[in-house]
């Protein structure tokens, strides 16, 4: 089963005599047949699955992942506490507001700084922003992979807008680089909030209304996505799932809800959770987070409190560990991040939601058919640069 | 609404009529919008620009940046030691330069809203040598050696009247000793005079 690193030294040794050894051989020459699904396919991203199939059946699903390996735990190492979310953001910059968050938390905690109240919200309101562009590129992308490409374009209309009040906020619309250790970096204008005000009527009154009609209930889709994938509860504690498809198999775990950080403890939402634990109830979850999500901007708008919106972080952090928890768009990511009194960061180790669900996928897709392969791969809502780091 | 709706339609059939004939005119399907100066929003992060007198040479953007492409040129001058000079091949444009630069209340180093960077038969050469340096470098400099000259001035002055009165105090206190041997009691405030004079050619 693919490359395994030996613990004694860096030697890598690669396993590949299970699949071609002994009776096997004649057997796979005869009925299976390997697919390479990826890395030029068009839903599968910079990734590969190998696929063995039985006619029409999937065998076995073995992930090769790599293509987009940026070495960013190592390159915040050579940075400073303040200049190294330029690296945690590049984890995935769908939504980048998320990592840079949880890794500034982690560094306030090992300072002991207090951010101010408005940075806390500022936060919030830019974390559900990242988590609504995010969901939406998901929607897009899961009815992508069935063959229509509409919605995709339509979600792209409606975060285009929040992008717009991303740049206007922080200058850039993607990799914004806006969260810095001891609170935000720019101030929250009063233009920001009419343009984030006005990306989220956008949403709740045109795309939202537009979107239920044509593909929510849509017939076509459910023949596609119900009851393919199945999790039961237990075992989707038990592979590790995490994020939209962990609260799809029934369990109401969010960061948001049971470790509140920045201004959530603060604000009324619920957790959206779903008890069929196929692909579509997936899709519905992250649909209805989606609506939850424009509801938290709103309070979170109504609530900002006066003051200031940064406090000065020190240079030289002393000693000390911290490890935090955020709920990201595509679930929990963990960071743990080590300071020995230097000016950056000794050591962060980012535990990423969509690798967890990536290694949950050959679970689920064994005696599959072969159609099923993509519909299962985009409900787990997975991102490659997330995966890879 | 339908009379409402009615009155509309001629200003809607003028609109398209107007944008048709536009279309057919103009010369090309795509516009050339780089050069049409659209403004963008506030806080973009654009092209440098890097004001030489207001820069004080601490070197904190160039240790603040994230991808290492802030150098610090030496000027030759004292008072802005160095000034940055910024690699924009291979500059994110992320802003934490304009961050950590200390000068209060306008930043010697800032982000602008020009993005467009146009280089025209582009070569590798051609890129790497691409930098934003300080616009009003001569300037500064020439304004930092007038001001080190007068300061050297000054210090030469404040020499010559410490000697002035060095030599001063020194006569004096030669004049002073042949009194002193007949008056012993006025030593004391002959002495604090002196000693004032000392302190003034000083300053």
């Amino acid at each position: 089963m693919g490359n395994s690193i030996s613990l004694a030294g860096y030697t890598f040794v690669v396993e590949e005599t299970k699949e071609v050894s002994g009776e096997d051989l004649g057997l796979l020459q005869e009925k299976l047949l390997q697919l390479n699904w990826g890395v030029q396919h068009p839903a599968s991203g910079p990734m590969r699955l190998k696929v063995w199939v039985d006619g029409d059946e999937v065998v076995k699903v073995d992930p090769d992942i790599g293509y987009v390996l940026r070495l960013l735990e190592k390159l915040v190492e050579y940075r400073t506490w303040q200049n190294a979310i330029v690296n945690v953001e590049r984890a995935c910059f769908i939504d980048n507001f998320g990592t840079m968050t949880g890794y500034s938390i982690a560094a306030e905690k090992i300072a002991g700084v207090e951010v101010p109240k408005k940075a806390d919200y500022v936060r919030t309101i830019l974390c559900e922003g990242g988590r609504i562009v995010s969901h939406l590129i998901g929607l897009g992308g899961f009815i992508g992979v069935l063959g229509v490409h509409t919605p995709m374009q339509w979600a792209l209309i409606a975060r285009e807008k929040f992008l717009d009040a991303f740049e206007v906020y922080s200058g850039q619309r993607i990799a914004t680089a806006s969260i810095v250790p001891g609170g935000v970096r720019y101030e929250p204008t009063g233009k920001f909030i009419e343009k984030m005000i006005s990306a989220v009527d956008f949403l709740e009154k045109e795309f939202i209304p537009r979107y239920t009609e044509v593909f929510i209930d849509n017939p076509t889709l459910k023949l596609r996505s119900q009851g393919i994938g199945v999790v039961p509860k237990e075992k989707a504690v038990e592979l590790g799932l995490a994020g939209p498809a962990l609260r799809a198999s029934g369990v109401a775990s969010d960061v948001r809800k049971d470790y509140p950080y920045t201004a959530y403890g603060e604000l009324d939402f619920r957790v959206v959770t779903k008890e069929e634990g196929d692909a579509y109830a997936r899709y519905l979850v992250i649909w209805e987070e989606l609506i939850e999500s424009a509801k938290i901007i709103r309070q979170a708008i109504e609530g900002l409190p006066e003051g200031e919106w940064r406090t000065k972080f020190p240079i030289k952090v002393p000693p000390g560990e911290a490890y935090v928890n955020v709920e990201w768009a595509r679930g929990c990511f963990g960071f743990h991040l080590i300071s020995d009194g230097g000016t950056g960061p000794y050591r962060l180790k980012m535990r990423a939601p969509s690798f967890a669900n990536l290694w949950a996928m050959p679970e689920m897709m064994k005696n599959v058919k072969l159609a099923d392969v993509p519909v299962i791969f985009a409900s787990l809502y997975m991102c490659h640069g997330d995966i890879d780091r | 609404m339908e009379a409402k709706d009615a009155l509309k339609i001629p200003f809607e059939a003028t609109k398209k009529v107007i944008r048709v004939t536009k279309a057919l005119f103009a010369p090309k399907a795509t516009e050339i919008w780089w050069d049409k100066g659209i403004k963008r929003e506030l806080h973009y992060r654009g092209k440098h620009i890097i004001n030489a007198e207001l820069c004080i040479g601490c070197g904190m953007c160039s240790r603040a940046c994230p991808v290492n492409c802030i150098d610090m040129v030496p000027t030759g001058v004292k008072k802005p030691r160095a000034v940055p000079k910024v690699r924009a091949n291979e500059c994110m444009f992320c802003g934490l330069c304009e961050d950590a630069c200390p000068t209060k209340p306008e930043k010697a180093i800032k982000l602008t809203d020009h993005y467009s960077m146009i280089l025209e038969d582009v070569t590798w050469d051609k890129l790497t040598e691409y930098v934003f340096e300080p616009e009003n470098l001569e300037e500064a400099l020439e304004k930092a050696k007038k001001m080190e000259e007068l300061l050297e001035k000054k210090k030469q002055e404040a020499l010559k009247k410490k000697q002035q009165a060095q030599q001063a105090k020194a006569k004096a206190e030669a004049k002073k000793e042949q009194p002193s041997l007949e008056k012993g009691k006025e030593e004391k405030p002959q002495q604090g005079d002196n000693s004032q004079k000392g302190s003034k050619g000083e300053e």
